[in-house]
């Protein structure tokens, strides 16, 4: 048992902080329609950090990660910026337009750099296993920002994200308050996947809000079960991880997936789905 | 009653775990390094691998098993280097001060003392190299394995001094037959000395250089970037040109690219490991080799076009 927490604790914690953020963010997510939104923007970022290895910055020094940054921020732009009043191409087309061009973009840009891709791969790969400290703390300060401002604006991004022709109607700057909320979105979407991996984060992000919003209709009820889920799936995947000997995020990701086939089947024999 | 089952149930766990502080637990990052290490500590050691055989040594993702392995090690030998980019990470999420390279007392850096080739001139990334301190797979040429041997029997036996006397003897020995192994490899690739082999992933300088060959290109356009059609293009040519007979590969790279290739330019491939295990014929170091060079031995044989 020592050992289990000697080794988990830290992948532990990680996965509660990441729950924390991406189970209230999947809820908006889920009602905005824009499922893949964060693998496009995951993308999108390592778009960036090609980019800064073409001009021959180092992968991990500081001018790579304002170049990843800018080029989230462009993403939020662009996704902001197609959101229609009454739309023609839907935002889902576009996400999917946006995660093709900026992966096949990243290849074409590394087959002109000096290094590869192996490092950069790993950017999209990361390892929750092996998360250390420093990397807690500063997830653990940013998402709480991020979380602090979402709280301070919450009846304007609820609104937004629930109803947004009301918001249009009411003269609500919908755009403006949408970039707000891409680029928050970004930080922490390209933070998660370079702890925790692109698949890892999209479960966190969509799954536990799913499975909410299976049992309740309103955002704090949602909100609270999904956190529960989260929390859950991670403690339980984590220990299968270690009993079992497999690799952890894969192993979250598969716990995630059965607790919601498992909650769809209760909700279908007790609530008559 | 209680108690006594309490005891019980105590010494239960206490006696495998007195059993094994008898020997040395030793951890190795890659089965080649644990096959040597074996031959080294005879039954002196329990090793434990981290990668497995018949994957990419880039691309190893620890498990739980792996940390816990490590957390409880008395010595961590691996590659040197920065060919196992995992190594950084998994060692900080163990923690252990003394398992870090390179001032760690309780970590073997193999890779100490080799002669590496293709080291950078200039250390910027700039200049593009993914390899900051020389090309990683020098364990292909067995002299180099010689030292290895040596460096890990040397910094076993000041950290075990009651042993040393063994280890050192048993590199000697691992060092002999790696001699009178070499003769018998270089025999075997004496007639074929100079001749030109095309490498997927530039992983064989060392073997290609200790046994004569001459590497005249790579299908990948750089270390780790897919080949491109223009690439392969002037490779083909280049190789018809220079009737280049073999293309090495490795078990986990895609197999679609080189057959193309072998098919236009009527070379063949051989599919290499410098894994230990990867293949159930590449049992230990010197089976390894065998392998690789019996394949080598008879594609190269071979007149062209004609399979086996």
């Amino acid at each position: 048992m020592n050992d289990f927490w000697f080794i988990m604790w830290k992948p532990l914690a990680a996965c509660l902080i990441l729950t924390g953020i991406h189970a209230y963010l999947g809820i908006h997510v889920i009602e905005r329609k824009v499922i893949f939104v964060d693998l496009a923007l995951a993308q999108i970022a390592a778009l960036g950090t090609a980019t800064a290895l073409l001009f021959g910055y180092h992968l991990h020094g500081q001018a790579t990660y304002w170049f990843s940054l800018s080029a989230t921020f462009l993403g939020a732009v662009i996704f902001s910026l197609t959101r229609m009043k009454k739309e023609m191409i839907p935002q889902e087309a576009i996400i999917g337009i946006v995660y093709a061009v900026s992966s096949a973009a990243a290849i074409l840009i590394l087959s002109r750099t000096p290094q590869g891709d192996e490092e950069i791969r790993q950017m999209l790969v990361g390892n929750i296993l092996l998360v250390d400290w420093p990397g807690i703390v500063k997830m653990a300060v940013l998402y709480a920002l991020v979380g602090l401002i979402h709280w301070r604006f919450r009846k304007i991004f609820t609104l937004i994200s629930t109803n947004p022709d009301e918001a249009f109607q009411r003269k609500i700057s919908v755009r403006r308050w949408d970039l707000v909320f891409y680029i928050t979105f970004g930080l922490v979407v390209t933070s998660s996947v370079q702890i925790a991996g692109v698949l890892l984060v999209f479960s966190f992000l969509i799954v536990p809000a799913a499975g909410a919003i299976l049992f309740s209709d309103k955002i704090s009820g949602r909100l609270f079960l999904g956190w529960m889920y989260g929390a859950l799936a991670s403690t339980v995947g984590m220990g299968m991880s270690y009993y079992f000997d497999l690799p952890t995020g894969a192993t979250v990701i598969c716990v995630f997936g059965a607790l919601l086939a498992l909650l769809a089947l209760v909700k279908a024999v007790f609530c008559k789905l | 009653m209680k108690i006594k089952l309490l005891v019980i149930f105590a010494c239960c766990l206490w006696v495998p775990h007195l059993q094994a502080a008898d020997k040395i637990e030793v951890v190795a990052s890659n089965s080649t390094l644990a096959s040597i290490a074996g031959a080294i500590t005879g039954d002196r050691a329990d090793i434990y691998c981290v990668a497995a055989p018949n994957r990419d040594l880039h691309f190893i993702e620890p498990t739980p098993k792996d940390v816990m392995k490590l957390k409880d090690s008395d010595v961590f030998i691996h590659a040197g280097l920065d060919l196992e980019a995992w190594r950084g990470p998994l060692l900080n999420a163990v923690g252990r001060l003394n398992l870090m390279w390179p001032a760690g007392e309780r970590q073997i850096d193999a890779s100490r003392g080799i002669f590496l080739l293709e080291v950078p001139e200039t250390l910027s990334r700039a200049e593009g190299d993914i390899h900051a301190y020389g090309n990683p797979h020098y364990w292909t040429d067995p002299e180099n394995a010689k030292i290895m041997a040596r460096n890990i029997a040397e910094r076993l036996g000041e950290l075990y001094p009651e042993d040393k006397e063994q280890f050192l003897r048993n590199a000697e020995t691992f060092n002999q037959k790696i001699d009178a192994k070499l003769a018998i490899w270089q025999k075997q690739m004496a007639p074929f000395q100079g001749a030109p082999v095309v490498v997927y992933h530039n992983s064989w300088p060392y073997f290609i250089r200790r046994f004569g060959l001459r590497l005249v290109g790579e299908l990948e356009p750089k270390p780790g970037i897919p080949p491109t059609a223009k690439h392969l293009d002037g490779l083909v040519k280049m190789m018809k040109e220079k009737s280049v007979k073999i293309i090495i590969t490795e078990p986990y790279r895609e197999k679609r690219t080189p057959e193309r290739v072998a098919k236009e330019t009527g070379a063949r491939v051989v599919t290499f490991t410098q894994s230990v295990g990867a293949f159930p014929q590449a049992r230990d170091y010197f089976s390894m080799l065998d392998y690789d060079i019996g394949l080598l031995e008879e594609a190269l044989g071979l007149p062209e076009g004609e399979t086996r």
